[in-house]
């Protein structure tokens, strides 16, 4: 009974960030665009010309799925953390009848509902501005999803771990500098855990615990190809490994910080 | 005798911090009454708000119990969730949603049904005079219309305890006035009401009942009306001045320094 109750109250907030969301996507869009198209431009037309290989467009591209979903996370950290030092309407939800670990869960499950659609479609734009870069031969839809999905949910998660310690919004950079530059430019954006390994064995092996290094290649493997990235299974396994962790330790952290019951 | 709603047991609350401890509020025990008016006084720093948040089921209690009905709402904070709202000082309405679309979620997270979650909001926009701006955003109105957002949407799931943080706190008189009346409107309903307030007149007309918290302690619980003849005074503020003052005295007496002896500094 109460977890249909619970269910019912968690999907109308899910509904709530859908309504949000629908008013502000195209902004959104508009901005990650920005992003997506200089990266293409860099990375698979002017990097060619210098040194880099014909299909390096599409492994930067692919690598920079996790790297759209975690940056609009820190910003949605930002926003909380913004909430919380002001009107604090985040605070309205422990009001509501639901116990404070599922308003946390469905703050992340918010972000990545987020997420979702915005690295969903950069990817497609992306891939239509280097179309003839792009082969799919080895693509897996059925892994991609998983991947995918549990990605966009580990984000989700590191956005309510990195708002549940950062006490106010000048704060913000410690999370840039600290976490985000280190996981996006370790997590094997330009290049994979396996040419990594073979010129830095010892930083390759503490870059393990880089939650966003399986998570880019893990979606390499699924549309790439398994092929010079790390085993797809171990990389999910990994994700929802993480997810697991920063979950715990951010609903743990928010409610010392919110003092909430 | 009035039926008890909420019964507040031998309640503390000590917050920690690196710099030490604070106790907020010191072994409160207190009854509130079905469909009364609570208002809840004290100078800053008093527990007034820690007291709210902590019977809105928001912040957790150090030490001892509320009871609603006889039963700990501790037992199940949800359930008592659906009884209870909670109006902040500042008004934390949901800025990314419309003034309708903030009266209709806070609907459905209650579990409202959907004809019922459309049926109230229309009443609950025609009431507050809200209808005209119902599809735009709760930024572009005022602080009292925000204050009367805030109401809306508090009662919108019909609860049967509203509690008010400072509601009226920086309004002009015409606009304290306008919540006065939707206070009533609640008492009228049945709906019963915590007023946490700085202001001594507001209290005094509304309130069925004042408690007065000095220091995370109950100084006094009583009718204005008994306060006023007990005090030989003609207002509450009068009466709360003489209180403040007997707390000076004693606090005096307690130093052990005679009013000269401070004097000559």
């Amino acid at each position: 009974m109460k977890v249909k109750q619970y269910g019912k109250i968690f999907c109308n907030l899910l509904w709530r960030d859908l309504v949000v969301l629908k008013s502000s996507i195209v902004r959104e869009m508009i901005n990650t665009a920005f992003w997506i198209c200089l990266t293409i431009f860099v990375y698979a037309y002017l990097m060619p010309q210098l040194c880099a290989g014909g299909t390096f467009g599409m492994f930067v591209l692919v690598g920079s799925i996790p790297c759209i979903m975690l940056f609009k996370a820190v910003n949605k950290a930002a926003e909380l953390v913004a909430d919380l030092g002001g009107r604090q309407s985040f605070l309205y939800y422990f009001t509501t009848p639901l116990p404070y670990w599922l308003i946390f869960i469905r703050r992340a499950f918010s972000i990545a509902l987020y997420t979702i659609p915005l690295s969903l479609l950069m990817f497609l734009i992306g891939g239509v501005l280097i179309w003839d870069q792009m082969d799919f031969s080895n693509a897996s839809i059925l892994k991609f999803i998983p991947i995918f999905l549990a990605s966009n949910f580990l984000v989700g998660f590191c956005s309510l771990w990195f708002a549940s310690w950062i006490e106010k919004i000048g704060d913000i950079e410690a999370a840039w500098f600290r976490y985000v530059f280190p996981c996006w430019w370790l997590g094997g954006y330009l290049f994979s855990w396996e040419t990594f390994n073979l010129n830095f064995p010892l930083i390759a092996k503490i870059n393990l615990i880089n939650p966003i290094l399986y998570t880019i290649e893990g979606i390499r493997a699924s549309i790439i190809g398994q092929e010079g990235q790390i085993n797809y299974w171990i990389c999910l396994g990994m994700v929802c490994l993480f997810t697991i962790i920063i979950a715990i330790r951010a609903i743990v952290l928010f409610k010392r910080r919110l003092d909430c019951v | 005798m009035a039926d008890t709603l909420i019964s507040i047991k031998n309640l503390s609350k000590i917050y920690n911090s690196k710099e030490g401890s604070i106790k907020a509020l010191d072994n409160i025990s207190l009854d509130i009454h079905a469909g009364e008016i609570f208002g809840l006084l004290g100078v800053n720093g008093a527990g007034k708000t820690t007291l709210s948040t902590i019977l809105a089921a928001f912040h957790p209690l150090t030490s001892g119990d509320i009871l609603y009905n006889g039963i700990s709402i501790y037992k199940d904070i949800p359930s008592y969730r659906y009884i209870v709202s909670y109006c902040p000082q500042t008004p934390n309405l949901d800025e990314e949603l419309t003034i309708e679309q903030n009266l209709l979620f806070a609907g459905r997270y209650f579990g409202m049904p959907e004809d019922e979650v459309q049926k109230r909001t229309k009443e609950l926009l025609d009431y507050f005079e809200f209808s005209l701006y119902a599809h735009r955003k709760q930024d572009v109105l005022s602080g009292g219309y925000a204050r009367r957002l805030l109401f809306a949407r508090a009662i919108m799931h019909k609860p049967k305890l509203v509690i008010l943080d400072e509601p009226t706190v920086g309004l002009d008189p015409h606009v304290r006035h306008g919540l006065w009346d939707i206070i009533r409107m609640l008492k009228k309903q049945g709906v019963t009401v915590i007023l946490t307030t700085h202001y001594l007149d507001e209290a005094e007309v509304l309130s069925d009942r004042i408690c007065i918290l000095d220091k995370g302690k109950i100084k006094l619980i009583d009718s204005p009306e008994k306060l006023k003849t007990e005090y030989k005074k003609g207002n509450l503020e009068d009466v709360f001045i003489e209180l403040m003052k007997e707390d000076v005295l004693a606090c005096d007496h307690e130093d052990g320094l005679p009013e000269e002896e401070e004097n000559e500094g």
